[in-house]
């Protein structure tokens, strides 16, 4: 009852609205219930289908018009930078005391975050281990696709996943900024391109293509494979074998936000230990919520998807901001491919 | 020089000069609006790419600025800090011109170029290698640079992909946000640049074509084709003079004529930019084709038209002058040889129809004279018969005729008796009257006789009745098959003479004899012939007068014998004194009666039997064998069919036939309707023919053949073996047997020669798949030996003679009986 006294008042029939930018199916519905009755504030959900969608809509805005947004690591850099995010303390969200540092962003302490990690994850391959003749388990395989799966692909429409997995394929680090490494990689792509059916993010719902089998292999994030696999037990998550991409997301405040007292509220909610290992068991991703990780069951961490052995950690890399004028080499070579 | 000659070298060239001089004007015309068109529609095409141009140039300026007041654009812009603008912004920022380019694909290229030249964000539609990151040197940004008040509009050639394309770009100039917009200057923050492709007005060049030479194209202040249908010709250079004299033209809708690839060529251009100007090229040989096309249509035409025209007039110049003035003259040269009846075909209304009208009208009148005349010369005056004259014409062109066709002809040379006793007695008038009456029936007679079984004649008959004396007649008589046909003429006019005439109120009785000269007989020309008849007309004087003699004796005979039995014969069928017996024929293997043979026997009253082969050969001769062959038929035909009713059997009757029966035209048609009323089943009949008369037919009779054969008559060939003819000549008959004459199977067991016969003839008829009959056998041994041979069938006394036709049913009915005891007896 402490916390109602801190909000203002409210009526039943203008109830005060949060806006929260996000992935789709990211949160468990039963807590977003949990937390508007708790608060009496109602969630308003934008999603976005593809990271830059995202940032198109705060480009549009210059960040403001939402209160909760969800964004990775380097992102959320570049958001800070542009000033678009809020300071996030310990007294504004007390359960971040239960977060693992170690998924700090690199070098922040943890009274000058802008945001909080929500689950990580890696990037891999989520395919139809009954439609495909033999499994698929490197990048290369999308790459370079067999004749079984052209125009039965789907890649995700975003500069770092897309060039950086060509890299990875080509032998190249994910954060290269050789030019000649760059060059390989869009020939790469190039070459793929034909055999693709889009560059998007596939559907996480039962009529998902990959669950009804138009699509064939598809770039997804480990936990989202599971989510699929739920809709349809034959579709496989890979790590592949060249390495990956490993990512952190993280709910942020809009510098611009009216509601910042209530969005803490909220990431404070969702970082409660109960809380935190019901939305992880929901989404099928790690946490980096230690109290809550103690909750979770032995299934959840012994599944190789959620919880990557340590071969695969270890060939994995975070994206790292890159240099303005190679930023700029990736964007014309991302537009070249995808527009 | 003829007439047609003259009026054709007059009507010609009054025709032709008009022509002509039509055609030149025309020619000259149409060429001068040909080549007026041509530079029009050249002009027009120009006009179309220039306004096409300056449409697509104006369009992306105003799209130029639109792109350039976008705020997102100008966020890029104003945002300083390189990694914000790279890893934030730029992304988005290309999406924003990428959706651009969605609605304008011509703008193939969005850039922006700092001011310092560095090209700083590229949106393509197309991938190829950039080749330039700074453009700052480059003739667009310099120009951009120089001008930043305002947008700046360049045909250049993209050197990233070489193409020649429209640059539209201009500078763009903030303030800083926070910056008080009225003390603060914009500042020169870039330039955004659009790259718009030139395929829509290039395609526009490639098809409006003209031609393979020429046409359409584009050109730079260099004189460097951009544009072109012939994609080699891109990128080639024009001679400097020519482009300096185009770059000239370009202003003004002005022609320049020069050379271009070595070929003269008329040029018009417009101005674009100071980059690129429009040629259109029309070639002189071009021209020249199409003034050399239009120079043959025109001459065609008019070549069509002269003669067309001069057909016209020489059509017209003969129907209406040539042709009838011909027919005139052909008309008079026709009367000077005598055809006074002229078929003169000129009808028209004109003078020369009167002409010929009146040419006309004496033609008949002269004829008609003439005509007069030659009645007078040629005929008697008495009695109008044709006089002795024209006998002699009549009989000259008979014998040339009958000589040519090998036709028997007959001159009947005629004496009335005791004329002049008339003329004594009763005067000359009486005497006049009865020679008209003597020529009457005597005309009457021979024209009876002509009509006489030769109603279906394509030629009509010649007999000729003709007074060439006093009291002398001569009748010419043609197409005879039997010299004693002239004989029977005249025996018919010797008795219409014998009935007795009235003349003046008198009953007279005279007589007439009668002398007959036979072509080829006698002689083979037309004066013996009269000559001869004459001779003959002596003879019957003294012979007792009112009588006639042949000139040969042997005719006299002849003529004596048959024409009695002739009249007998016809007493004979008129009193029932024919009749016909049948003799079985017997099939040799089962040895039953299979038929009968029908054959005519006639009982003459006071003579008795007289033998076929005695009356036959004159019923022949005199014609009656026709009549006597369709009554035997008919006769055989009602009868077997009557037995086969009564006996409830089959039967098959054989009946003779003459070669004369079947060399009657009628006789295929006899033939049916007696199966036809008898109902015999023409299977049941069959023909017997004698070798000699087949042979003697040939080709004649095949058709009558052919239709016995249909009918499903069987032939079967007579007394084989007395002829000449071999069995492989006769295969071409539709012949079934073959019958053994009786004079081999009398000797057949005694005579080594006849036996060899009567075998080989049975081995040649079996391959030639014919069935044998053997005649006249009388004996067991003959039938043995027969049978033994392979002979099918026999006739003869030993299985029956000719019986009546009691006896013969009783004969059948027996045969019949024992064939059911034997068959019991089994």
């Amino acid at each position: 009852m402490g916390m109602l006294s801190i909000f203002p008042a409210w009526s039943a029939d203008s109830a005060p609205v949060l806006s929260v930018l996000t992935w789709s199916e990211y949160l468990d519905p039963e807590i977003v219930e949990a937390f508007q009755a708790k608060t009496g504030y109602q969630l308003k959900f934008t999603y976005f289908e593809t990271d830059e969608t995202r940032d198109d809509y705060l480009i549009a805005t210059d960040g403001s018009g939402y209160d909760l947004i969800m964004m990775n690591g380097y992102t959320m850099q570049m958001y800070q930078q542009r000033g678009w995010l809020a300071q996030i303390t310990p007294a504004d969200v007390p359960n971040l005391k239960h977060i693992d540092p170690k998924w700090l962003p690199r070098g922040t302490a943890a009274e000058q975050l802008y945001g909080v990690p929500y689950f990580w994850g890696t990037l891999g391959i989520a395919y139809r281990e009954d439609l495909v003749s033999k499994p698929i388990t490197r990048w290369m395989d999308l790459f370079d696709p067999a004749p079984e799966l052209h125009g039965r692909i789907v890649m995700i429409k975003h500069s770092r996943d897309l060039i950086g997995m060509a890299l990875l394929a080509r032998g190249h680090s994910v954060n290269s900024t050789d030019p000649a490494h760059l060059a390989e990689a869009r020939d790469l792509l190039i070459q793929q391109r034909p055999y693709v059916k889009s560059y998007s993010y596939v559907s996480l719902s039962e009529d998902s293509s990959l669950v009804k089998g138009t699509v064939l292999a598809a770039q997804v994030y480990s936990g989202d494979a599971l989510m699929l696999q739920e809709h349809n037990p034959h579709i496989r998550y890979v790590a592949p074998d060249e390495g990956t991409n490993l990512w952190i997301d993280f709910w942020a405040v809009a510098a611009k936000s009216q509601n910042k007292e209530a969005a803490f509220a909220f990431i404070d909610y969702i970082n409660e230990p109960e809380n935190a290992a019901q939305i992880a068991e929901f989404v099928h991703y790690a946490t980096p919520n230690l109290a809550a990780d103690k909750l979770l069951s032995d299934e959840h961490h012994a599944d190789p998807v959620i919880n990557p052995s340590s071969e695969i950690l270890k060939r994995s890399e975070f994206y790292n901001v890159l240099p303005p004028r190679v930023t700029r080499k990736w964007n014309a070579v991302f537009a070249e491919v995808v527009n | 020089m003829r007439l047609k000659p003259k009026l054709l070298s007059l009507l010609i060239p009054l025709l032709l000069i008009p022509l002509l001089g039509m055609a030149w004007v025309a020619y000259v015309q149409m060429h001068e609006q040909t080549e007026e068109k041509i530079e029009r529609e050249l002009s027009t095409l120009l006009n179309q790419l220039k306004m096409h141009s300056m449409a697509m140039m104006t369009t992306a300026e105003a799209n130029l600025d639109l792109f350039a007041n976008s705020s997102q654009l100008h966020t890029y812009m104003l945002n300083e800090s390189e990694s914000e603008r790279y890893s934030l912004l730029q992304p988005s920022l290309m999406r924003l011109f990428a959706s651009y380019q969605a609605a304008y694909p011509e703008y193939y290229e969005i850039r922006i170029l700092l001011p310092d030249g560095y090209e700083d964000t590229r949106s393509a539609k197309v991938q190829y290698a950039n080749v330039i990151d700074d453009e700052s040197g480059t003739e667009l940004f310099l120009e951009m640079q120089g001008n930043q008040d305002k947008v700046i509009s360049s045909y250049q050639e993209n050197v990233d992909d070489g193409r020649f394309v429209l640059y539209v770009g201009k500078a763009i100039k903030l303030r800083d946000a926070g910056q008080d917009p009225i003390l603060s200057k914009p500042l020169l923050r870039g330039y955004l640049v659009l790259t718009v492709d030139l395929k829509s007005i290039g395609d526009l060049v490639t098809k409006s074509l003209h031609g393979a030479d020429g046409g359409l194209f584009a050109i730079d202040r260099d004189g460097v084709i951009r544009m072109h249908a012939d994609a080699a010709r891109i990128g080639t250079s024009l001679a400097p003079d020519v482009v300096d004299a185009l770059q000239d033209l370009g202003e003004s809708n002005a022609e320049y004529a020069g050379l271009l690839d070595g070929e003269r060529s008329h040029f018009q251009a417009a101005k674009i930019s100071d980059n690129l100007w429009f040629v259109a090229a029309y070639p002189e040989s071009q021209l020249r084709a199409n003034a050399d096309l239009l120079a043959r249509t025109v001459a065609g035409i008019t070549l069509l038209a002269v003669i067309i025209l001069v057909a016209a007039s020489f059509w017209f110049m003969n129907a209406v002058f040539i042709r009838p003035v011909q027919k005139l003259s052909a008309a008079a040269r026709q009367v000077r040889e005598g055809n006074l009846r002229v078929d003169l075909d000129v009808r028209s209304g004109d003078e020369i129809g009167d002409l010929a009208k009146a040419f006309r009208e004496m033609g008949e009148g002269l004829y008609a004279s003439q005509e007069q005349i030659r009645f007078h010369a040629y005929h008697d005056n008495l009695t109008g018969l044709p006089n002795r004259f024209m006998f002699r014409e009549h009989l000259e062109q008979a014998v040339t005729h009958a000589k040519h066709s090998n036709e028997i002809l007959g001159v009947l040379f005629a004496d009335v008796d005791g004329f002049k006793r008339v003329n004594d007695t009763l005067g000359h008038h009486a005497g006049d009257e009865l020679l008209k009456a003597i020529s009457e029936r005597v005309r009457s007679v021979v024209r009876s006789q002509d009509l006489m079984g030769r109603a279906g004649d394509p030629e009509p008959a010649m007999n000729v009745v003709s007074r060439i004396g006093g009291d002398e007649f001569v009748v010419l008589v043609t197409q005879m098959e039997y010299p004693v046909e002239a004989g029977k003429i005249a025996q018919r006019i010797i008795d219409v003479i014998s009935m007795p005439f009235m003349i003046a109120g008198q009953e007279i009785y005279i007589g007439i004899s009668i002398g007959i000269a036979i072509l080829p007989a006698d002689t083979d020309n037309a004066e013996d012939l009269l000559r001869h008849a004459d001779v003959a007309m002596f003879h019957a004087k003294a012979a007792g007068k009112n009588n006639f003699q042949f000139y040969s004796r042997t005719m006299n005979a002849v003529a004596t014998n048959t024409l009695a039995l002739e009249s007998r014969l016809h007493r004979a069928m008129e009193r029932d004194e024919l009749f016909l017996v049948y003799q079985p024929k017997i099939d040799l293997c089962s040895g039953r009666t299979l038929g009968v043979e029908a054959l005519i026997r006639w009982n003459h009253p006071e003579e008795g039997m007289i033998p076929p082969d005695v009356f036959i050969p004159v019923a022949e001769e005199v014609g009656m064998i026709n009549a006597i062959g369709e009554w035997v038929l008919r006769n055989a035909c009602q009868q077997v069919r009557a037995w086969e009713q009564t006996l409830a059997r089959d039967l098959i009757v054989a009946v003779n036939i003459s070669s004369h029966q079947i060399a009657n035209q009628h006789f295929g048609a006899t033939v049916q309707k007696i199966i036809h009323e008898t109902g015999l089943s023409p299977g049941h009949l069959e023909f017997e023919m004698t070798e000699t008369a087949v042979m003697q037919m040939e080709s004649v009779v095949d058709e009558t053949f052919r239709m016995i054969r249909d009918l499903g008559i069987t032939i079967s060939l007579d007394d084989f073996g007395t002829g000449y003819s071999s069995l492989s000549h006769l295969r071409r008959f539709p012949i079934n047997f073959l019958k053994i004459d009786r004079s081999f199977v009398d000797e057949a067991l005694t005579n080594v020669d006849d036996r060899a016969i009567v075998s080989a003839i049975i081995g040649m008829a079996q391959n030639l798949g014919l069935q044998v009959v053997a005649e006249g056998v009388e004996t067991r041994e003959q039938a043995d030996f027969l049978r033994e041979k392979g002979c099918d069938f026999a006739q003869g006394y030993f299985f029956g003679r000719p019986m009546s036709a009691e006896n013969i049913l009783t004969h059948l009915h027996d045969e019949l009986e024992s064939a059911a005891v034997a068959k019991a007896a089994l």
